[in-house]
């Protein structure tokens, strides 16, 4: 029963923003270049669907390979980190620094290391999707209960039970957590690429619409890409769902989403 | 009665002096301008008409803001939250189409400066085959994209002889790396940021290949004008001003500009300048005056704007430029 009147309460909140926005353009005399109002985007959305279907796809593609990317070495370094107390030392640091440095100001300049096409765009996503893999990750995997790792000692485990048996499960919740902010952020390193780097995809529809001033369309490139990123993001909280048993979910989907 | 006269009298000039007072320390009015893009020797006159006090003299306290793209400064216009706006004449007739409120005073660059840009080593004399095999950067995302496809289309062009990639933003690094051969861009931004990095740069002018297009306006709302066109006029003239000066002392206008820019990359602003003021001129300019425009000019920029698919349907371009605030 909560959990049905909370959903109905998730899809008002949503209806009395749009409703709220809708009002507010409507009673300002907005005009459309400057700010459309939800039913005209929609509009807009719908008479371009295909426009907007076909430039999906490149970002979408852009986005999964920038994330498969990001989290495959990100898990590998991250392991290294939580097993070898020198690339800790060692790297640490290093990875901090890197994490809290704006790539995206790199992006003009990935077009000249990389080339034109899909790899720029992997290249920026996988860059910034990647540091909370790392540290989360590693972050899981030291926080190991010592007594439980004592005790599989005390069973004679060898290190790849301990760590397939107790680490890496106890790690999941904070790996997950760590997949949810990677996507959205390999969501904006494939459209900050596609700004700079590309002549398709939802990116590019959304810097194009500006030279002829169609804010419309502009808009609905922005609510597929929004569209796009809840379904991938769903998808991450449905593994997690599948891979970790009830209860030790970091937080469930109410709290992250 | 005598007395009541006197008081009076002495109500009466106290109260002229009062309004004389008043009126002596009354504030300059404060105006924003919101240029194009961010600060570069191409705006060398307005800093020029600032330090001349130019705005000052008509009562003017400017407030100048760098730009982030024509785009944004028409709406940034015609939205109100700038007074004055400094864009090209093709975002303003779009904004003007999409129930923007915008007029242009003036008209300060007459002559378009895109142009397809690369190294004189290139060897790239003719359009119409020198182009075979190289690849050629063009930003899509920019209305010069759409001059390029209008261009290929009116020169029937070989598009399967030469590689087009997407190059928003980074022409002049991708055409020194080699990475691309030639790129469609401002031959006053790219073309000369090329030859300021020591590189022998060439260029062919979309004008001369029969793009005609009216570049830079200032622009203001129609609201202020009805409201104001006292001080409309005011800040065009002031604003012209500076462009008749630098144009007969273009040295004072760079040190203007070098003066308020100090960071600035001093060799590329020394050869931008003097390209840009070539811009201002055209047989309509040579006639009626700096910043002059006209009604079939217009036209034939919208008709340009539309065969180009930038703009989707046609607005009565009488309403979006004016002459009367040049005189």
């Amino acid at each position: 029963m909560y959990r049905l009147t909370i959903t109905a309460g998730q899809i008002l909140v949503f209806v009395v923003f749009f409703l709220a926005w809708e009002l507010i353009v409507d009673l300002l005399h907005i005009k459309p270049v400057i700010l459309p109002a939800p039913s005209r985007i929609a509009e807009v959305a719908w008479a371009n669907h295909e426009l907007l279907l076909r430039n999906t796809w490149p970002t979408f593609i852009a986005i999964s390979l920038g994330f498969l990317w990001a989290v495959a070495t990100g898990f590998l370094i991250a392991v290294g980190i939580a097993y070898s107390k020198i690339i800790r030392d060692l790297t640490y640091p290093f990875l901090v620094t890197a994490q809290i440095l704006p790539k995206i100001a790199f992006a003009p300049l990935f077009l000249i290391w990389f080339g034109f096409g899909l790899m720029p765009k992997v290249v920026i996503a996988a860059l910034i999707a990647f540091f909370p893999v790392v540290i989360n990750t590693a972050k899981g995997l030291t926080s190991v209960d010592s007594e439980l790792l004592q005790y599989m000692d005390s069973l004679g485990a060898s290190s790849w039970e301990k760590f397939e048996k107790i680490s890496l499960p106890w790690a999941m919740p904070d790996f997950f957590a760590a997949l949810k902010i990677s996507i959205t952020l390999a969501i904006v390193g494939a459209v900050v690429g596609e700004f700079v780097a590309a002549g398709e995809g939802l990116g590019y529809v959304i810097n194009a619409s500006n030279i002829s001033l169609d804010t419309e369309l502009m808009f609905a490139a922005i609510v597929c890409l929004s569209v796009l990123g809840v379904l991938m993001f769903l998808t991450i909280v449905l593994f997690e769902r599948l891979l970790i048993p009830g209860g030790q979910q970091e937080g469930g989907v109410q709290a992250t989403m | 009665m005598k007395i009541c006269s006197k008081w009076v009298r002495f109500i009466g000039t106290t109260a002229v002096g009062l309004v004389a007072a008043v009126n002596t320390t009354v504030a300059a009015e404060k105006v924003s301008l919101r240029l194009d893009w961010v600060y570069g020797s191409e705006h060398a006159p307005i800093f020029l008409a600032i330090e001349k006090g130019y705005f000052k003299d008509e009562n003017i306290d400017l407030n100048l803001m760098p730009g982030e793209g024509s785009s944004v400064t028409v709406k940034l216009v015609g939205n109100r939250d700038a007074d004055f706006g400094y864009a090209t004449a093709d975002q303003v007739l779009i904004g003007a189409q999409r129930g923007l409120p915008l007029v242009a005073t003036a008209v300060v660059l007459q002559q378009n400066p895109t142009a397809l840009i690369f190294k004189a080593s290139a060897g790239i004399k003719d359009i119409k085959t020198d182009l075979k095999g190289k690849t050629i950067g063009v930003q899509l995302k920019s209305s010069t994209g759409r001059q390029w496809e209008a261009i290929k289309k009116s020169m029937a062009l070989d598009t399967k002889s030469f590689v087009e990639v997407p190059a928003d933003g980074a022409l002049v690094p991708l055409l020194t790396s080699d990475r691309i051969q030639a790129g469609i861009g401002f031959y006053f931004n790219d073309g000369l940021k090329l030859k300021a990095t020591g590189t022998d740069a060439a260029w062919i002018s979309f004008e001369d290949l029969g793009i005609k297009m009216y570049s830079t306006t200032l622009l203001t709302n129609g609201a202020l004008i009805e409201k104001n066109p006292d001080l409309v006029k005011r800040f065009t003239r002031a604003f012209m001003r500076g462009w008749s000066y630098s144009l007969e002392h273009p040295d004072e206008a760079l040190q203007a500009f070098m003066k308020a820019n100090p960071s600035t990359d001093k060799i590329y602003a020394a050869l931008k300048l003097p390209e840009v003021l070539k811009l201002t001129y055209s047989a309509d300019v040579k006639a009626n005056g700096l910043g002059h425009s006209t009604t079939a000019d217009w036209e034939s920029l919208q008709k340009q704007l539309i065969e180009m698919e930038i703009m989707k349907e046609k607005t009565d371009v009488s309403k979006v430029f004016s002459n009367d605030f040049l005189k």
